[in-house]
């Protein structure tokens, strides 16, 4: 089962479970975070159970994960008094550092620096990766009352590991690459100028047919015995 | 030039200023305060050229050479000095556009924001932790009463806290908490109580400034009755080299590491704190970790000079 954490009004999540099928992917949302039945230990890492779609969930069922969200925010938490929204946010943050840390399944992207889909959770260190590492990038000038929005994108490329899905020259879809290795990121979506510079990127690119079914094989990819066997 | 943020009260940041300014070095204290009139221009790819703007003065930010931040939530700060809604915007907007510079730029940082984050989860701290070999308390995250049961009838003592870097008091499960997890907002965090003595390590760069904290207490930062005993004490080599290590591969300069040593000899590992309030630990021993912390922003070398 893949597990795509996010919303519960995505609609791209929708969009993805649909062409997955409710048997392979399933939605995990703020209640399946606050419902009972999660059970995440040391004692018997194996053993755990999580929550989604609404039911438990064996974590031994889990094939891989989609994370949707950079961290859980307290005005999500309609179902919890006013009160305990920030604690409990912050609460349910933590147990998913955690867990989608340390789960033995591919997971896109794992957390990084305070995130939940590593490895950046706001768009100025992007840039300045890509400027280390030689990329060219637009940056602008930012005060306490000036925060530059990116120019709307000339290109767009979404990579998923090695496939990459979008209409770019070559140097774009390279660039792209070197900014998914250089940040350690799997999933991702780059914006470029018509000049051929970073202006923007994440780590949410749009769920179109093709970057799900990239997702898709790179959860469900054959198992190494399967390969042998094919060879 | 080393810049200092946060409030002019707060006891580390005022030992580590006046350590500095007792060597004679020049500091800037942004002060959050006065945050009102401030402000600050930086390219959003990082790079030369940013400025800082402190009321009526104005601070190339390339001559910083490093910087010791300890903000409080800069929206708490103006609601205490109850300024009006458009100047707390204006103020967080100041604070997230700096806190983004830190992020950024070459200077030493203590410590870099996306380095402090691991402090937000803390079974994923003991895990970074495990893998350099420390040992850590059976953990588990749960909102399944009987899952809690279970652990508990194992474990025989467990006590509950937050699993966020949210300060919370740590207490030992008894029947109504668990009862509690029958409706859970969130799962709770559990841990097998482990006895011992419990000791707090500052790291330093490469320094680590050790104390035992004797107390009662099941969370020995809220006595019954007595505080607790603090006492400077000596880690054995093996435990300081991991602690160095863990605070290095967690990018802290500077870490208040909080261990447990039980009555058998083990070392166990709770939390590393990356803003610490040292100066409690350091009033009660004399452990100078406020000028071991300026002397190593007194080292950095600004990276915008000398080109």
């Amino acid at each position: 089962m893949l597990i795509v954490v996010g919303g519960a009004r995505d609609a791209q999540i929708d969009r993805l479970i649909r062409r997955l099928g409710p048997d392979r992917a399933v939605r995990m949302d703020v209640t399946d975070l606050s419902a009972t039945g999660w059970r995440l230990g040391t004692d018997d890492r194996g053993d755990g159970v999580v929550v989604a779609g609404g039911r438990p969930l064996p974590v031994a069922q889990v094939s891989g994960v989609l994370v949707r969200r950079l961290a859980i925010y307290p005005q999500e938490l309609t179902h919890v008094h006013e009160d305990d929204r920030a604690y409990v946010a912050a609460e349910l943050t933590a147990m998913l550092m955690w867990w989608l840390t340390v789960l033995e399944v591919p997971v896109l992207n794992r957390p990084a620096r305070g995130v939940l889909c590593g490895p950046f959770g706001r768009p100025e260190p992007w840039l300045a990766l890509g400027a280390q590492l030689g990329l060219a990038v637009v940056s602008e000038t930012r005060t306490r009352d000036l925060r530059p929005a990116p120019a709307p994108p000339h290109w767009t490329v979404s990579l998923v590991g090695d496939a990459a899905i979008g209409t770019a020259p070559r140097n774009v879809i390279a660039a792209a690459r070197r900014l998914a290795r250089g940040a350690g990121a799997t999933v991702l979506q780059a914006a470029f100028d018509a000049e051929g510079r970073l202006t923007a990127a994440d780590s949410f690119p749009p769920l179109d047919e093709p970057v799900i079914d990239a997702i898709a094989a790179r959860v469900w990819k054959p198992a190494p015995r399967a390969l042998l066997a094919a060879s | 030039m080393i810049l200092l943020w946060g409030v002019s009260e707060d006891g580390p940041l005022r030992a580590v200023r006046a350590a500095l300014e007792a060597r004679g070095v020049d500091t800037v204290f942004v002060d959050q305060f006065d945050a009102e009139g401030f402000d600050c221009r930086i390219a959003t790819a990082g790079g030369d050229g940013g400025r800082l703007r402190l009321g009526a003065g104005e601070l190339d930010l390339d001559t910083v050479s490093a910087v010791y931040l300890r903000p409080y939530p800069g929206r708490r700060v103006m609601e205490l000095m109850e300024v009006e809604a458009a100047a707390a915007d204006r103020v967080e907007r100041f604070e997230d556009a700096l806190l983004q510079w830190t992020e950024l730029t070459p200077a030493l940082v203590v410590n870099r924001p996306s380095a402090m984050a691991s402090n937000g989860s803390k079974p994923l701290q003991a895990h970074l932790a495990e893998r350099l070999g420390f040992a850590t308390p059976p953990t588990l995250l749960t909102s399944d009463r009987d899952a809690a049961a279970a652990f508990w009838a194992k474990h025989g003592a467990v006590i509950y806290k937050s699993a966020s870097g949210v300060r919370s008091r740590v207490a030992q499960l008894d029947a109504v908490v668990l009862d509690r997890l029958c409706a859970p907002a969130c799962p709770i965090q559990l841990q097998a109580r482990i006895e011992g003595v419990d000791w707090r390590a500052h790291v330093v760069g490469d320094e680590v400034f050790a104390c035992t904290v004797e107390s009662d207490a099941v969370d020995y930062r809220y006595p019954e009755a007595d505080g607790p005993r603090i006492t400077a004490a000596t880690l054995p080599s093996a435990v300081a080299d991991q602690c160095l290590a863990l605070a290095r591969s967690l990018g802290f300069v500077l870490s208040g590491i909080d261990l447990r040593r039980t009555p058998d000899g083990r070392w166990i590992f709770f939390e590393a704190n990356p803003s610490p309030g040292f100066t409690y630990y350091e009033d009660a021993t004399g452990a100078p970790i406020s000028t071991a912390l300026a002397d190593l922003l007194a080292r950095a070398e600004a990276p915008g000079l000398g080109r």
